[in-house]
């Protein structure tokens, strides 16, 4: 199969062969863009970690508050942002790859809008625990 | 250089390249720098392998207080496995793929990704239970 270069395209083979040698629609996308895709999932995925890591240290490393339950409500909606990140990325990973290999726009990821307000939400949360609330120590 | 040369080239690259021979047939590019976005994405894994860890070491110091003994970290070493044996799949995933660029398209799938993603969520859930069911 001969590629034709166009000054356009990232995309560079028009036609492609699946790994059964059917030709489909698709196009192939540079691998170069796959391999920035991968690279933000695992970006999303350390993200993911941190939120989780740092819920537990909120949870077992703090003080607890003079408010019942005041660390788990710092850190327990950290480790769930944490664990619908690590989902959530996956899914967005396949649609941008989908996305490019049919040449279509990148869809707009909604994750940096969830995850900017469950943590502004959990800051506001531990402002006032940290305020209002002290500790027993 | 060809005049059409492909616009991500550098055009003050050194080394004379024909645009058509910067890429496989199968589509992938193998021209100037083939290597640097597979290191990166190589290094990438390296940060989540380590992140990884770092996450199940919490939830293994953690995890004494489910069992109530102290002396007991069975439940935290094999959460620690799972998630450095993630790290090493994937890693070897991504190496693999790096090595192989005349392959059709040597790029992750589902099957590559999906492990870390779950194994992530695995150490979220053990740090829920961790919060909930631990004595502190």
């Amino acid at each position: 199969m001969v590629m034709e270069p166009t000054d356009d395209a990232p995309v560079v083979d028009k036609s492609v062969v699946n790994g059964d040698d059917s030709t489909t629609e698709h196009e192939m996308v540079d691998v170069r863009f796959s391999y920035a895709n991968e690279r933000t999932f695992l970006a999303w995925n350390r993200t993911s970690l941190a939120l989780v890591t740092a819920g537990l240290a909120i949870t077992q490393l703090l003080p607890p508050f003079s408010v019942p339950g005041g660390r788990r409500m710092i850190g327990v909606p950290l480790i769930v942002l944490g664990i619908v990140i690590a989902l959530s990325s996956l899914w967005q990973w396949r649609r941008n790859e989908e996305a490019m290999e049919e040449r279509r726009n990148l869809p707009k990821s909604p994750l940096p809008f969830f995850v900017a307000i469950v943590i502004g939400i959990t800051a506001i949360v531990a402002l006032g625990l940290v305020l209002f609330a002290g500790n027993t120590t | 250089m060809n005049d059409q040369a492909h616009p991500n080239h550098n055009p003050l690259e050194r080394v004379e390249r024909d645009s058509e021979s910067d890429y496989t047939e199968y589509g992938n590019y193998v021209g100037p720098d083939p290597g640097i976005a597979a290191e990166r994405t190589d290094l990438a894994w390296s940060r989540s392998g380590v992140s990884l860890v770092a996450c199940g070491i919490i939830v293994f110091r953690g995890m004494p207080t489910i069992t109530g003994n102290a002396s007991e970290p069975i439940a935290g070493s094999i959460l620690l496995t799972i998630g450095i044996g993630t790290w090493l799949l994937g890693r070897w995933s991504a190496h693999r793929r790096r090595g192989h660029q005349t392959r059709q398209r040597p790029v992750a799938t589902w099957s590559d990704l999906s492990p870390a993603a779950y194994g992530t969520v695995a150490v979220g859930v053990a740090g829920l239970a961790v919060i909930f069911l631990g004595s502190r």
